[in-house]
């Protein structure tokens, strides 16, 4: 082999060596590192003046006082199907529960598609119901292989939901179950199930208006 | 009677004199406190601190998106979703007397203590199912979606990266089964490797149930910040 092949070799396998073991060290993180929170960093610098960067802080301070609930609020864990009702330093109930199952569903006939997830973010109870009716949606008949049924009134179910039903978001409900047994698993179609003692407690405690946050 | 009326009055505005100025410092004992805060000389340095993060919270709050405070004020893991706690959990550290939470407050928070990172990675070494199969195929078959998806990891074990050589390993007491034995190798291998480089690495204990959160909610990309002991923020 000429002399110049070797040493081109030589470098070459040093330099894939390095990257590998770089890569192996590192395990390709190094890019994830920071995040950048802020475009300008002097806008987050209080003012030199004693006086008004004590004035900026405490404003600052009660503009993050203002974004914290103020009264309790529900919190519904998707991952372990907990849901409480708590303020920042007490939990006021906690309850097993059941959260959407993230399966997928097609209407074979028309193609539409349905993904059962409870949805994310914050919400508020929209209405509090007392002995609430199940009207079925499209899905459920599809779910089972049955025609969707024309008349409006084949669509009602008194006894699925429960006692007591909580709506929030696009016409979800924390509600009760016929399968006190499922919950703590993610079963549903995108609603929150509770026990039926729980529930009673969640309906009593909680207001219109009441925040709701799920993760 | 052993008194007469003149005495028990005196006796009791006496017990009055007494009763009521103990009463107002168990209320109010803050008032003592407050004074000495407000002739503490102003310290800009914690104050610019202080003012960072607010400013830095209050950004991640205005977004959609869960994001984490490791809050060693209080000494607790928060995850947080528009500025309202929605989990949080006591850093239990393991090896209480090793230097390992120092570095590792120190490697977060970065030469200006002014770091916001993001997840950058995550592991699970050991776990256990959540519920036994048999149950999940009765559990699936009813609602017609597959038992394997119903399925939820126990953590036994995991670890959350943060890049830089910051590690947490999470570990519960319960046994689990190996999960991805050849990555995991990997990872034990990675440590290695990165010790002598310098790495913080800090090893906290958990119950499982909350342990099912705190491996599954943050998913890679996680915004997180650190709010040091010296300040409260809450």
């Amino acid at each position: 082999m000429k002399s110049w092949l070797r040493y081109i070799t030589g470098i070459s396998v040093m330099l894939f060596g390095f990257l590998g073991a770089w890569l192996l060290i590192t395990g390709g993180e190094a890019s994830l590192h920071h995040i950048t929170l802020f475009d300008d960093s002097l806008s987050v610098r209080l003012p030199e003046d004693e006086k008004q960067a004590k004035r900026e802080l405490q404003k600052a301070r009660q503009a993050l006082a203002k974004i914290k609930p103020s009264a309790p609020y529900i919190v519904i864990d998707t991952h372990a199907n907990i849901l409480t009702f708590r303020t920042e330093n007490s939990i006021l109930l906690k309850a097993t529960c059941s959260t959407g199952s993230g399966g997928e569903l097609t209407d074979s006939n028309t193609g539409r598609r349905w993904i059962f997830n409870t949805p994310r973010g914050a919400f508020r109870v929209t209405s509090k119901l007392v002995e609430p009716w199940w009207r079925k949606p499209d899905w459920a008949f599809i779910e089972e292989n049955q025609s969707i049924p024309k008349d409006p009134s084949k669509r009602l179910d008194p006894e699925m939901l429960g006692e007591y039903a909580l709506g929030f978001g696009d016409d979800y409900f924390i509600h009760g179950t016929l399968y006190e047994r499922l919950l703590g698993v993610n079963v549903t179609h995108g609603c929150v199930r509770l026990g039926s003692d729980d529930l009673e407690k969640l309906y009593k405690a909680v207001k219109i208006g009441t925040l709701i946050y799920i993760f | 009677m052993f008194f007469k009326k003149q005495q028990i009055v005196l006796i009791l505005c006496g017990f009055l004199l007494y009763a009521v100025p103990c009463s107002c410092e168990e209320k109010h004992p803050k008032a003592g406190s407050d004074q000495h805060q407000k002739d503490k000389k102003w310290d800009r340095q914690r104050a610019e601190l202080e003012y960072w993060l607010i400013q830095a919270e209050l950004r991640l709050a205005r977004s959609e998106e869960l994001y984490l405070v490791l809050n060693m004020g209080r000494k607790e893991f928060q995850l947080k979703l528009k500025g309202a706690l929605v989990w949080n959990y006591p850093i239990n550290i393991v090896d209480t007397d090793s230097q390992e939470l120092k570095e590792f407050v120190e490697r977060f928070l970065g030469d200006k203590g002014r770091v916001a990172r993001c997840l950058s990675g995550k592991h699970l070494f050991t776990a256990q199912d959540k519920t036994p199969d048999s149950v999940l195929a009765v559990v699936g078959e009813v609602v017609k979606v597959d038992p394997e998806l119903l399925q939820r990891d126990v953590p036994a074990r995991f670890q959350l990266l943060w890049g830089s050589g910051l590690t947490l390993e999470v570990r519960t007491d319960i046994e689990g089964k190996p999960k991805s034995p050849l990555k995991s190798t990997l990872m034990e291998f990675r440590h290695a490797l990165r010790r002598p480089f310098g790495e913080a690495y800090l090893i906290v204990k958990m119950h499982p149930d909350d342990a099912i959160t705190f491996y599954q909610a943050p998913r890679v990309g996680l915004p997180s910040i650190l709010c040091p002991s010296m300040l409260t923020t809450d």
